[in-house]
């Protein structure tokens, strides 16, 4: 029989005390992993929608642009946006690179009018990095240079159909007021209100004409990727590609977590109180393993003596309480894994619908069905997590069994 | 006797009582904390909103399902006289505001080819001497709140933005009542820090009068914001106020209504809290029984002895319930010695919870905030906890026959 | 002859040890009266103390009775068997099982506690008590810090301090050295003679088992030998 099949009997020998402890070490590892996938989960729809909808991955704009960004200055912009985007559109992993120029106007149907923000954009450059095309309900992207695309929100506000006529008013850059007319080529619902009721796409022509800009002018470069992963290597990436087609001086370039900084932060701020709530929940059961195996240590102490009595060196003894203090963990981490898995599975076939529950004017981009998003190594990951923290909490307990002297604990009275 | 007994078995198996304690006082400080967190956002969020747009609201009714609700023609007409209406002793301050949009402009000569630095911002046409938008007054960090006569209160990163300074002056361009443009150079009197980014970039102050003027709407005001003395009548005078002007084409928004998308983010926050609140419990719960049981079940054979030598079981169960009351009530204060400076603590510098809060709280800082109520139900609930697993070790123990408590091992 | 205080009546008991049924008791029965001074005898195993546990109101009996001053202790309630050991019956243990958060004084004047006997009258029993047991320089001294004899002392004027009508020991002396268990037994005698206070305890120490004035000697659940030993 070797130390682990005695470790198992041992963690049972006390039905009640080891039914405690897996309880305890059951849900805590079920809240944590349930935790992680819920968070996982709606980082990821609220980050991936973010970077489809509006921000892409990567974007290029002038120096000192963001610092003022507030205004839309239309001093700071790229001077020559198509020499910027051939400089970085063959950057591996670049799936398309579009050109914004961003002002604020009126958006008028002629009776009412609305203040917005304007994009205009570069329809084939734009469509490439974003899902609007993909989420039109009426009309069409941008298939003509004097069209808008607007937001079912602003549609319904303005009462427009495709075809209808608006009037959009801005301030060019020389501060004069001016006034064009445009129809409405598209009607899109993303399903994130602030942007369904607020964001007009236009085409970049039309709106350097607005402005009294160039063809060169532009606000920003949007470059979506392949993939999110290492954001930061690519941000570097397409500065050294600016640098290299001399169109690096005067521009920034930034990772698309610089545009959507407050919902960055709420997610990362809950990241943060559930990471310190749980470590409180780790020590606190450690605490409790500590109680636990001091308390078995203590019950055998003739039992301790007679193993050492007949052979069974220290360091086996305290491997024995240690394999026990791990048996209970893997036990308790096992069934809470199974816990998490199976709320997991019931939270991905369900799924939690807060769409309908959300004010449309949040900025959570919250446009489909929030489900917990789980790596499966997280599991057997967590089971371990477990073992190893209730192993700890069972080192000083097996130390003092291992230090012990025989003729001390064989036939102690109480 | 009890407690004597119970408080000396206590100090003797110090270190087992010493693990139970630990367990309740982390439990407890923990809770504390969070506690103070979920005050804190709320007291914050209302400390935010409540000084700047009052507890209750009156707006034209038509402008709620408007396209735009900030067309000049939601306006009301007559606001003195509706103030003056509303004599209601529930209400400590009633003023009329003025919002409206506008187009800051750097002034910059007409002939130079730079491009004029311009915001569309909000701006509050209030009367001198305010109550309402407590958190620009305080904030003020240049100049003052209002002048005498005309002015613009403007925050120093809106000021950054647009190339102005104290002292300079900015052009407010508008759209009248007639749909027409105008404009006016007023002067800078006053910088602030809000405290507030969304505040900040958005508002900024004006007398009321001369934003009357912008718009060319004499006598008219966009809403009435009404103060309350006690916040909790705020529904009860609010549906008062909605018969006694029924049919004059207004609506009255109490806050809760007017901020419900606020307050779905707060509650939601406080639900994630809540949550997170109910986890512990359990698992603090669960390792606190844990440990009682363990200590109580220690000392069986003392049991036995005590029922042998005429203790009833009854008086057995309360010797053990008042160990767990002891450990759990001791555990709890602790709790709330360890928890209670940190709350303090944050309770004056604030936690910075980034942008995130932002939106909801118009502030970068949550307060956290001791609340009585909490601190007592967190004593409570450490002590109840340890309580009821003495109480759950007690009835196991007093199941077993005296001889059975004599011989346990 | 003395009154019965004690009579025991055709009584066995069982104990189930997982599927096993147990005999630990096929069938006792003798009195016990006022006075008497006797040992429960026999080897290990042999339901000693399953008699004593029955006799002491800790256990109940599985058939036959047990009736202690004319009561049937199988009638009793938990509350009431609790009365009994309180107030009449004394109970002095193998281990001494003191109090180990106690003082002597504290340990001895426990029971008074239960009874809720005033303060002063508590103080007056102990002290006599203490002088009889000859415990007075240890008032103040927990049971980690006494002898295992002073111990047993302590155990016997605990038992003596309500002034039971009977007092059982359950091997007394075991976990004593042989002068101090003499020291003991002779203690108790004294007090048998003296307060007129039964005892009964159980020993498989001949030495021991000379000490009382009568002996019933018990073998596999069964008496085997009841009979009184003259002028000790």
């Amino acid at each position: 029989m070797n130390l682990f099949a005695i470790a198992l009997r041992n963690v049972f020998r006390n039905p009640r005390r080891t039914i405690i402890n897996l309880v305890a070490i059951a849900l805590g590892v079920m809240i944590s992993l349930s935790m992680k996938g819920w968070v996982g989960g709606l980082a990821t729809v609220a980050y991936q929608t973010q970077i489809d909808l509006d921000t892409a991955h990567v974007q290029v704009l002038a120096a000192g642009y963001q610092e003022e960004a507030r205004r839309l200055p239309l001093d700071l912009r790229l001077k020559d946006w198509s020499a910027s985007k051939e400089a970085v559109k063959n950057i591996p992993g670049v799936v398309g690179v579009g050109a914004r120029l961003d002002f604020a106007a009126q958006i008028s149907n002629g009776e009412t009018s609305l203040q917005t923000t304007v994009r205009g954009v570069d329809p084939s450059g734009e469509s490439k990095t974003n899902t609007i095309g993909s989420s039109l309900v009426e009309g069409a992207w941008l298939s003509g240079e004097d069209q808008v695309v607007v937001g079912s929100g602003m549609a319904g506000k303005l009462n427009l159909k495709v075809g209808d006529q608006v009037f959009l008013t801005a301030l060019d850059q020389f501060g004069v007021r001016n006034l064009v007319d445009a129809s409405v080529g598209g009607i899109f619902t993303s399903g994130y209100g602030i942007f369904d009721d607020a964001v007009v796409y236009t085409s970049l022509k039309k709106a350097q004409e607005t402005l009294s800009l160039g063809p060169g002018d532009a606000t920003r470069l949007v470059l979506k990727f392949d993939n999110g992963d290492n954001l930061e290597r690519r941000v570097a990436e397409v500065m050294v590609a600016l640098e290299k087609s001399g169109q690096g001086s005067g521009l920034a370039v930034y990772s698309w977590r610089e545009f959507a900084k407050s919902l960055v932060d709420t997610i990362e701020s809950r990241v943060k109180i559930m990471t310190t709530m749980l470590s409180i929940l780790v020590l606190l059961v450690t605490i409790g393993i500590l109680n636990s195996m001091s308390m078995a240590v203590q019950e055998r102490f003739q039992e301790i003596g007679t193993l050492r009595a007949i052979g069974m060196n220290r360091r086996k003894l305290e491997r024995m309480f240690l394999l026990e203090g791990f048996v209970l963990g893997l036990a308790g981490g096992l069934i809470g894994m199974l816990a998490a898995i199976g709320l997991g599975v019931l939270g991905v076939i369900y799924g939690l619908d807060v769409r309908g529950y959300l004010p449309r004017d949040v900025p959570i981009p919250l446009v489909s069905v929030l489900r917990p998003l789980y790596v499966f190594s997280d599991f057997p990951l967590g089971a371990l997590a477990a073992a190893f923290i209730a192993t700890i909490g069972s080192i000083l307990p097996a130390r003092r069994a291992g230090k012990m002297l025989i003729r001390d604990v064989i036939g102690t009275h109480v | 006797m009890f407690a004597k007994l119970a408080l000396l078995n206590l100090i003797k198996h110090a270190k087992r009582s010493a693990i139970v304690f630990a367990a309740v006082a982390i439990a407890v400080a923990v809770l504390t904390f969070i506690g103070g967190l979920v005050s804190g956002i709320t007291g914050t969020v209302l400390s935010s909103i409540i000084p700047t747009a009052g507890h209750i609201v009156i707006t034209e009714a038509a402008a709620k399902d408007a396209a735009n609700p900030l067309d000049l023609k939601f306006l009301l007409p007559d606001s003195q006289s509706l103030l003056e209406s509303l004599k209601d002793e529930r209400i400590s301050v009633a003023e009329s505001v003025l919002t409206i949009p506008a187009l800051l402009v750097e002034p910059v000569p007409v002939e130079s080819k730079v491009e004029a630095r311009n915001m569309g911002m909000m701006g509050q046409g209030v009367i001198p001497g305010t109550k309402f938008l407590s958190n620009v007054r305080q904030g003020i960090t240049a100049g003052g709140f209002l002048p005498e006569g005309k002015g613009v209160a403007l925050s120093n990163r809106a000021a950054k933005l647009l190339g102005v300074t104290l002292g300079g002056t900015l052009m407010v361009l508008t759209t009248d009542r007639g749909n027409g443009p105008w404009y006016q150079e007023l002067p800078i009197t006053g910088l602030f820090n809000s405290g507030s980014e969304q505040v900040d970039l958005n508002l900024f102050v004006l007398s009321q009068d001369t934003a009357r003027e912008l718009v060319d709407a004499n006598g008219m005001s966009r809403e009435i914001r009404l103060q309350i003395k006690d916040p909790i009548t705020a529904l009860a005078l609010a549906a008062d106020l909605k018969k006694q002007l029924a049919g004059k084409g207004l609506r009255v928004l109490p806050w809760e209504e007017n901020f419900a998308a606020v307050l779905t983010i707060v509650k939601l926050l406080e639900l994630l809290l809540v949550i997170i609140r109910v986890f512990f419990v359990i698992v603090a719960g669960s390792v606190i029984t844990n440990s009682v049981l363990m200590t109580v079940f220690e000392r069986t054979r003392e049991y036995g002895t005590l029922r042998a030598i005429g203790l009833k079981k009854r008086q057995l169960r309360g010797m053990i319930l008042t160990e767990g009351l002891f450990l759990g009530g001791l555990g709890s204060v602790a709790g709330l010695l360890l928890g209670t400076p940190v709350v303090l603590f944050l309770s004056q510098i604030g936690l910075d919870m980034g942008s995130a809060t932002e939106y909801i709280g118009f502030s970068s800082r949550i307060y956290p905030k001791l609340v009585l109520y909490d601190l007592l139900m967190n004593l409570t609930f450490g002590t109840l906890i340890a309580v009821f697993a003495s109480w759950y070790a007690s009835r196991v123990s007093s199941r077993l026959r005296v001889n059975e408590l004599l011989t346990h091992t | 002859m003395n009154d019965t205080i004690l009579s025991v009546r055709d009584v066995t008991k069982n104990y189930q040890l997982g599927k096993t049924l147990i005999p630990a008791l096929k069938g006792i029965s003798f009195d016990i009266h006022e006075g008497e001074f006797l040992s429960i005898v026999g080897p290990s195993g042999c339901g000693k103390s399953t008699l004593l546990n029955l006799i002491g109101c800790i256990d109940k009996a599985t058939s036959g009775s047990v009736t202690f001053q004319g009561v049937d202790l199988a009638s009793l309630n938990d509350d009431q068997e609790a009365e009994i050991r309180l107030n009449k019956i004394g109970f002095i243990f193998q281990s001494f099982n003191l109090v180990a958060v106690l003082n002597v004084v504290e340990n001895i004047e426990f029971p008074l506690l239960m009874r809720k006997v005033p303060k002063a009258e508590r103080r007056k029993i102990v002290e006599h008590l203490i002088d009889v047991v000859g415990l007075s320089e240890f008032v103040g001294h927990k049971p980690d810090e006494l002898s295992g004899g002073q111990r047993q002392r302590v155990a016997i004027a605990r038992a003596l301090v309500n002034q039971p009508r009977l007092v059982i020991a359950d091997e007394p002396t075991a976990n004593l050295d042989s002068e101090t268990s003499m020291t003991i037994m002779e203690a108790m005698k004294r007090l048998n003679r003296e307060d007129k206070v039964s005892f009964i305890f159980s020993t498989h120490n001949e030495l021991i088992e000379k000490y009382a004035k009568r002996v019933i000697r018990l073998k596999d659940g069964l008496i085997v030998g009841d009979h009184v030993i003259g002028g000790q």
